[in-house]
């Protein structure tokens, strides 16, 4: 009960100190709303978002969370705060989920960020929230898990977040969001950005498929 | 006991960190580990601390082993590292009431004991100020504030008063005399000699990844081969007398520092009443007498400097840094 306290205190400082510093904002805001908006302004119909949407929340989540992580791990580690958690009586693993916890939540809060823009501009009634919010929770967890492997390895912020791009990069491409490429889509089909982009994909069509399934049936 | 080390030994690769490390720190007792840079004075903390895992020897907090498993001996202690590593977007409130968080403390004692520690340290006004905005010396009291607020029974501290102002120094040491009062006990390490000779009831000289001494200041002392020195101030003082003074008085080595300062020599206790009959039956005048101890720096170089000598002509070398 007394770790799980020194928990939450862990989460609720990384969220007050890091979601609005500089490399966050920069890497797991700005640039995911940008990329939402330049893929939402491209699209011709509503049927394109409703397509382009999954892979935009991917990668919302991808970026929002490997930049997060680079931030409250490898900041700590160079300011040595960190060596103050390990330090403390907190289990090692407690202590881990605590820190990755809060990238989790940061990255989740992310995908929310274009799902906002985007029902603005179509009806997104279509979509199986609990489905959509499966797969949002597991793109963030597999995501994060990628960008504590880079922060762990690395000793300076720009380090991790040059390290984090040559993952996140050649995820978006191989991914086909640019390009269809059948052959590069299947060899990244088991990416942290890909299988779950699917998944999102199916979510975000659930309804309507079954909506129509039922007309035909 | 409140910290018994036995065998410690720690090898990083094939450099040598420490090897066969030993010593006991009563409960209550403000304990020096001194040593030059590279000695490996950091890894033996690290290694009593958690932060890094021995390759074998044992630890032991308030009699129980707890070597294979730190952590559950971290509640035990506090820790104030070399540099201050709070949070610098934090304020000094938060920084400590997180640091309370840390350790299980509940949030209504966690407010207390913060505005206590702030009181106590003397930062109640600069409390809501971020901690980066504090200058060298309230970061240092802060971290030294953090690494008390679960009430530790035992303090590492590392360097406490490097790099600060006198003033500030002054105060911390007053403040861990204060807390070794109230019965906390106190590993130190520090490059300070002064203030280890001020605070220390017994002291290491750590070399090379080894212990070469162990003892109270005065044991300390008294292993320097010089043993007793006397300083006489005389109405006059020449080479031979010198000379008939080490003649008369066995066991003592009379040495002419300048015209009317005589040192003298021995290895035991020197009864100074013949040696004032010495004089008055010549016709000098003893104005002054007194005792010269070495310093605990003499002991501290003729110590480690003997030992990495010894060092080097056995060829140990390739030691870490």
């Amino acid at each position: 009960m007394r770790h799980w306290e020194a928990f939450w205190c862990i989460v609720l400082k990384d969220m007050r100190t890091y979601y609005l510093k500089p490399p966050n904002l920069s890497w797991g805001i700005l640039f995911p709303v940008a990329w939402t908006g330049m893929f939402f302004i491209r699209s011709q119909t509503p049927v394109d978002i409703r397509m382009i949407l999954p892979g935009v929340m991917a990668m919302s989540i991808l970026f929002g969370t490997t930049s997060m992580l680079a931030v409250t791990v490898t900041f700590e580690r160079k300011g040595r705060s960190f060596e103050r958690l390990l330090l403390s009586p907190v289990p090692l693993r407690l202590l881990m989920l605590a820190k990755t916890g809060g990238a989790i939540f940061f990255g989740i809060v992310n995908a929310c960020i274009p799902v906002l823009i985007a029902s603005f501009l179509i009806d997104i009634s279509g979509i199986g929230w609990a489905a959509l919010a499966g797969s949002v929770a597991l793109i963030a967890v597999s995501s994060t898990f990628l960008g504590l492997f880079i922060a762990v390895s690395v000793s300076e912020v720009f380090e991790a977040q040059t390290f984090s791009n040559f993952f996140r990069f050649p995820m978006v491409f191989l991914c086909g969001l640019f390009s269809p490429w059948p052959h590069c889509r299947l060899r990244s089909s088991r990416s942290v950005i890909c299988f779950p982009s699917h998944t999102v994909r199916i979510s975000c069509t659930m309804r309507s498929t079954v909506r129509a399934a039922c007309r035909c049936g | 006991m409140a910290i018994e080390v036995s065998g410690l030994r720690k090898y990083f690769g094939r450099l040598r960190a420490v090897e066969n490390v030993e010593f006991s720190v009563g409960e209550g007792e403000i304990f020096g580990f001194l040593g030059p840079n590279g000695a490996g004075k950091t890894t033996t903390i690290n290694m009593l601390t958690g932060l890094a895992r021995p390759d074998s020897g044992r630890i032991r907090y308030f009699g129980r082993d707890y070597t294979a498993d730190i952590k559950q001996a971290q509640h035990l202690m506090g820790i104030v590292p070399d540099e201050s590593n709070l949070y610098p977007e934090l304020t000094g409130r938060e920084n400590l009431k997180f640091c309370a968080a840390l350790y299980g403390m509940p949030g209504r004692e966690r407010e207390q004991r913060s505005s206590r520690l702030l009181e106590t340290f003397g930062l109640t006004e600069a409390a809501e100020r971020k901690f980066a905005t504090y200058s060298r010396g309230m970061k240092r009291k802060l971290t030294i504030a953090a690494g008390i607020i679960h009430r530790p029974g035992i303090l590492f501290l590392d360097e406490p008063t490097s790099g600060i102002d006198v003033a500030s120094a002054r105060q911390i040491r007053s403040l861990l005399s204060g807390l070794n009062r109230r019965g906390t006990t106190i590993f130190l390490t520090t490059h300070y000699i002064e203030e280890a000779e001020r605070l220390c009831a017994r002291i290491a000289f750590i070399v090379a990844g080894r212990i070469v001494r162990v003892g109270t200041l005065d044991e300390l002392m008294s292993s320097l081969e010089a043993g007793h020195v006397v300083e006489l101030l005389t109405s006059a003082g020449t080479d031979q007398l010198a000379a008939e003074l080490s003649g008369e008085f066995a066991g003592v080595r009379a040495e002419t520092v300048e015209p009317g300062r005589t040192r003298l020599y021995c290895r035991k206790r020197l009864d100074l009443a013949p040696l004032f009959g010495f004089f008055e039956r010549r016709g000098i005048e003893v104005s002054e007498a007194r005792l010269v101890r070495p310093s605990l720096e003499d002991v501290f170089v003729r110590v480690t400097g003997l030992e990495i000598a010894k060092m080097d002509n056995g060829g140990h070398r390739g030691r870490r840094g």
